[in-house]
């Protein structure tokens, strides 16, 4: 008997199959709203101010290995980002660099160096992958202050977190992008 | 969750990502219906591999924007591909299988032979599947992109009563003196221009799955050209912002992530269908 | 002056001849059975007709105020059209195309002759329902709804009646021969002799050579005369 009423059921939703249409279709544009959501984004222009109360509550402090004055703020927190976000963050800071120019960054990735085969100088880089770790995005960093490769720095190919702020620097006719590394942890 | 969402749009390559998204899985959705009902699902598939080979031609020769070589030559393949249906001395099916791989191979080759990129199976990879192409897209690739979808759009909204006409019986259109001809190959150029615009989404590999998925999911469910053809598209315009969305929550690949949706959206279409019934 | 004469004509694929020296004429109102066994090029010749195919030899000329794109056409179904998700409407409509030229969309006037053609064929009220939900008469009706869309003075029909039971298969063919009476000059391609002897005016038939030879043995002329000379074979 209470299968004769459910299938009852199923034939009266036939004939309300307009209904069910219509009803996907609502649905479909409340998903769709958040666009104007983010349209609406636009108009905020970013302030670190803004963007980082949410983020300081949750980020614990930042421990540095020599203590500087006081750690900075990260505008761009990297670390708290899912893995497609900050492979995509960091290729759009290389593409549109006048955005993140003077801001402050926090990064997580591998601790790389290139030694320049001329001049023998090393230049550190903090590596990032993307979400299939098939791609790879390095970011260059310098660590003012009083450090020593390779006694001050990791090892290579290990963890390392660096907050510092992001520059442009002409040299030789080329523009090259880096962080001046505030802090750095591994 | 909200928050992280907010912060995250507050990046302009997000929003950017987020609007080319939409109008590509909307274009791509129009022409899937089409393609299904012709029963040529595979020139999908066919014609990425070829965009594909272009890639690889394109950045062995250091083109910079890369987009007017693999255009041009995706469509006179598509053209190819469409018209040697007929009466052909090598069937449909079997040109378009040789012509996908040979590009594929011979593109992977080229690759391997003169590039000067340095992480050359991360680029391959990347193309061929999509993980954050369209997160990663300058300024100049972002107005193209949404330049011919918008073009596409308003072409299939012009040609919808012709497409369709042609679409249900090809025969009887000629016959009574609608050139039908001219309207495949409208068809094949529109499509062409899709597969290379949704590489950007997809990736090469998954593009038939973001032109197929929706408009089977429609056609599980809807009774007219017209409701199935806007069904569709409203269904791959919601899988690939939900899709867009969990990638860039959770941290997992774009491309995938959107394909998934879509399989998800035919799964529950199917069984709607088959309750309905 | 007739609507349709074919004099001298040759067809085939390539090399192979299918049909020689076909001679036939039509008039307007008349009711052509085009009768043969399969592969004999019944098709063929519709298909030449219709200016889809060219024919090897000979020429098909219009006349009596009749355009090449005023023959409707009834195709047989294809596997892929009996599944299309389109609605009846839909379909009967997609038949105004060729009135369309480059404009976009149908007018008003198209739409109501889609509805004319509906309520002729007796499917209005299956007018929102999809294509593939119907039965075979039904289907058929749709597209004989279309061809009547798309141009109303000479309708060629390539086996309307394949698949359909007995019912079905009266139902059509009195509304071809109603049409025919409406003034439609009729074309129709059929394996059904009987049915060629009870509805049409005149007939051609096409039968494979004898002794294996290539060309075909045609007989062209009114019903009275191939009943005589066909019936004693059947």
């Amino acid at each position: 008997m209470k299968i004769k009423n459910s299938l009852r059921a199923f034939r009266q939703l036939r004939c309300r199959r307009a209904l069910a249409r219509y009803s996907s279709a609502i649905l479909a544009c409340g998903v769709l709203a958040t666009i104007p959501n983010a349209l609406l984004s636009c108009s905020k222009k970013q302030t670190p101010d803004t963007v980082n109360t949410p983020v300081e509550t949750k980020s614990a402090v930042v421990e540095s290995v020599e203590t500087t004055a006081h750690s900075d703020k990260p505008d761009f927190d990297l670390t708290k980002m899912s893995a497609t976000m900050i492979y995509s963050t960091i290729f759009d800071m290389l593409i549109m660099p006048e955005d993140y120019v003077e801001k402050v960054i926090k990064v997580k990735g591998w601790f790389e160096i290139y030694t320049n085969p001329e001049t023998a100088e090393v230049f550190y880089a903090v590596v990032v992958p993307d979400a299939t770790a098939c791609c790879q995005q390095g970011l260059e960093f310098t660590w003012p202050g009083d450090h020593h490769y390779p006694a001050d720095f990791p090892e290579l190919g290990k963890d390392i977190t660096v907050t510092g702020t992001y520059k442009l620097i002409d040299k030789d006719g080329f523009t090259y992008n880096y962080l001046e590394a505030s802090a750095v942890e591994f | 969750m909200i928050e992280t969402l907010t912060q995250y749009f507050s990046f302009a390559f997000v929003r950017y990502a987020f609007i080319v998204g939409v109008l590509i899985s909307l274009c791509s959705s129009l022409l899937g219906v089409t393609l299904v009902l012709k029963r040529f699902s595979f020139i999908g598939d066919g014609l990425s591999h070829v965009a594909f080979g272009a890639i690889c031609i394109a950045s062995v020769l250091n083109v910079t924007q890369n987009m007017y070589l693999v255009l041009p030559i995706t469509i006179i393949s598509a053209i190819l591909l469409l018209r040697t249906g007929k009466n052909t001395k090598i069937q449909g099916d079997a040109a378009v299988a040789m012509i996908s791989v040979a590009s594929l191979a011979i593109g992977y080759l080229l690759m391997n032979i003169f590039s000067t990129s340095s992480n050359l199976s991360g680029d391959v990879c990347s193309t061929l599947f999509g993980s954050t192409s369209i997160l990663t897209l300058t300024q100049g690739e972002v107005w193209l992109c949404a330049g011919l979808s918008i073009a596409v759009i308003i072409a299939y909204i012009i040609f919808y009563n012709k497409i369709f006409a042609v679409t249900f019986d090809e025969n009887f259109a000629t016959a009574v003196g609608t050139h039908a001809q001219a309207y495949n190959l409208v068809i094949a150029i529109i499509i062409a221009v899709i597969i290379v615009l949704a590489m950007n989404l997809v990736g090469s590999l998954l593009i038939s799955a973001l032109v197929i998925f929706p408009a089977l999911s429609a056609m599980r469910v809807f009774k007219s050209f017209r409701s199935v053809t806007v069904c569709s598209a409203v269904v791959s315009v919601v899988c690939s912002v939900s899709g867009l969305l969990i990638s860039i929550l959770a941290g997992t690949p774009v491309g995938s992530t959107i394909v998934a949706a879509d399989l998800a959206a035919f799964l529950i279409f199917t069984i709607v269908g088959v309750l309905i019934k | 002056m007739s609507q349709l004469i074919c004099k001298n004509l040759t067809l085939g694929y390539g090399t192979k001849i299918i049909i020689e020296n076909l001679n036939f004429e039509v008039n307007k109102g008349d009711y052509l059975c085009i009768v043969g066994e399969n592969g004999s090029g019944k098709t063929t010749l519709i298909k030449t007709i219709l200016h889809l195919l060219k024919p090897l030899a000979g020429t098909i000329t219009t006349g009596d105020g009749l355009l090449v794109d005023e023959i409707s056409y009834l195709p047989q179904q294809t596997d892929v059209q009996r599944d299309f998700p389109a609605s009846v409407r839909e379909i009967v409509l997609s038949g105004c195309q060729s009135r369309c030229g480059k404009r976009p969309f149908y007018n008003k006037e198209e739409k109501q002759l889609a509805v004319a053609a509906m309520e002729k064929l007796g499917i209005r009220h299956l007018a929102k329902k999809c294509y593939r939900e119907l039965s075979g008469g039904q289907q058929q009706r749709t597209l004989l709804a279309r061809a009547l869309c798309a141009a109303q003075k000479m309708l060629l029909l390539d086996e309307p009646v394949t698949g359909l039971d007995p019912a079905a298969t009266e139902e059509m063919y009195s509304l071809i021969q109603q049409l025919n009476k409406d003034g439609i000059t009729i074309i129709m391609i059929s394996h059904d002799t009987e049915a060629a002897l009870k509805y049409a005016s005149h007939v051609l038939h096409i039968g494979n050579g004898a002794n294996g030879s290539n060309s075909s043995k045609i007989f062209f002329g009114d019903v009275k005369e191939y009943d005589r000379n066909f019936n004693t074979v059947l």
